[in-house]
């Protein structure tokens, strides 16, 4: 992130025995606004990269990592430092953008119409020439939306597991670090959450 | 330490794919999953970009928040003599205790502090209280000898009665001074009848009898007997018996009324 403001030098020579994310945690602990931009220079991206990826909306992604952040911050204190820091903020930020995708209402669709003009729809008038495939992106994003609903109908313990390591990107050792379980049972949950998933995504084409 | 870079983009390997047992899948089963997880990652592919203004939202509302550790705020703003940010730290607790936003480990460390700094106000309250208390005290205690407010204490000396008022130098032996007495000083009469203030100057006759029977020659020769002015330069007038004239100059009117 340009224009992050790096931690000093000297306080990070004097506590050279701890992780870099303690370091930071400490500086703003200590009320230091400079750590506190730095990290949110350096996380929101992913933050608000995740968000997008549960609810499919840029700007309710962008509020629930705002949301995220807050929460995160009033916590730190409680930290334990088990794990990484965007670990723990991520798993912050998917529980935030979760309980924000259960209670957004259904999408209303757009219909596509036909491309002969019998049947005309916004979709095929917004592009005349049909360079685009308009239809086969409305029908991708009503897929989408339609996975992001069953992510987030299923149980939180299959659910968290399945967002940390498909839309956090965490590889499940850290998963397993973050939730404080063995890596045997995050890959059960994994397992049992992807035929959940897949189960009613099957169910939801008949 | 360095901003990091996005994570790279995992995708889901068949050796991540365990039963509950933690033995491999059938090979049916596995790729069941992988479709599922294809799914997934179809959603991945095409990320936002981040806007500038997110990150500066987010600071700004961060800005407003208090610190986290708020005993810790304290401190820290005390250590490096910030008086201003002590004062801050402290005015954070009462919105981080009640505010149900915060973790309940942090907002019962803002209300422990508050319960502190409470008792604390209370203690100097009534410490200042007391030792204001003790002023006003004192200052009640200290007035009163020094004012004239309290004159009911003076009459207390000056229970005269009685017509031996009236003549304040009697004198010892009316027979020895009666030439003077008769022959120079009758003008000195309404001085001495005046200096009683009034009340006893109008009634030369109300002369003790004794006295006037001790100057029976001086009355017979001039003016009224008590008029013996001489009888001033008399230096005793203990050895004519007489109760003390010297004091009977202050009579209270009150007494004379109340007779």
């Amino acid at each position: 992130v340009e224009g992050a403001s790096p931690i000093e030098e000297p306080a990070v020579a004097r506590r050279q025995g701890e992780t870099p994310d303690r370091i930071l945690v400490a500086a703003i602990l200590d009320g230091d606004q400079g750590a506190l931009r730095f990290l949110v220079e350096r996380e929101s991206a992913a933050l608000v990269r995740l968000c997008y990826r549960i609810l499919g909306d840029l700007g309710e992604a962008e509020d629930a990592a705002q949301e995220a952040l807050v929460i995160a911050y009033r916590a730190l204190g409680t930290w334990r430092g088990e794990g990484s820091l965007a670990g723990w903020l991520g798993r912050i930020a998917a529980r935030v953008a979760t309980r924000r995708a259960r209670r957004l209402r259904a999408v209303g669709w757009v219909t596509p119409g036909s491309p002969d003009g019998s049947d005309p729809s916004p979709l095929w008038a917004a592009r005349p020439d049909g360079s685009a495939d308009p239809l086969t992106a409305a029908l991708r994003a009503e897929e989408a939306a339609r996975v992001r609903a069953a992510v987030a109908r299923l149980p939180d313990l299959y659910r968290e597991v399945v967002v940390l390591r498909f839309f956090a990107d965490l590889p499940l050792a850290e998963i397993a670090l973050q939730l404080g379980k063995p890596l045997g049972t995050v890959k059960t949950h994994l397992h049992r959450g992807l035929l959940r998933l897949r189960d009613e995504l099957a169910e939801g084409r008949r | 330490v360095t901003p990091s870079t996005p994570r790279p983009r995992l995708t889901l390997l068949a050796d991540e794919l365990t039963d509950v047992a933690g033995r491999p899948l059938p090979p049916d089963e596995e790729r069941r999953l992988l479709e599922a997880a294809a799914l997934l990652e179809a959603l991945v592919r095409d990320d936002p970009a981040l806007r500038p203004e997110v990150v500066a939202r987010a600071l700004t509302v961060l800005a407003r928040e208090p610190q986290p550790r708020p005993l810790r705020a304290l401190v820290v703003a005390l250590r490096r003599r910030q008086v201003r940010q002590a004062a801050a730290a402290v005015g954070s607790w009462w919105s981080v205790a009640g505010h149900p936003g915060w973790p309940v480990p942090v907002r019962l460390q803002a209300a422990a502090g508050l319960a502190l700094v409470a008792a604390i106000a209370a203690g100097t309250l009534g410490l200042g209280a007391v030792a204001g208390a003790g002023l006003v005290e004192r200052a009640l205690n200290v007035g009163p000898p020094a004012s004239p407010v309290a004159p009911t204490n003076v009459p207390a000396p000056t229970p005269p009665r009685g017509p031996v008022v009236v003549l304040p130098t009697p004198t010892p032996s009316p027979a020895q001074e009666l030439p003077e007495a008769t022959g120079e000083e009758p003008s000195e009469t309404p001085a001495l009848t005046a200096a009683p203030e009034g009340t006893m100057t109008p009634r030369p006759a109300t002369t003790p009898p004794r006295q006037a029977g001790a100057t029976p020659g001086a009355t017979a020769g001039a003016t009224p007997a008590p008029a013996t002015p001489t009888a001033t330069a008399s230096p005793s007038p203990l050895s004519t018996g007489t109760p003390l004239p010297s004091e009977t100059p202050e009579p209270s009117d009150e007494h004379h009324h109340e007779d």
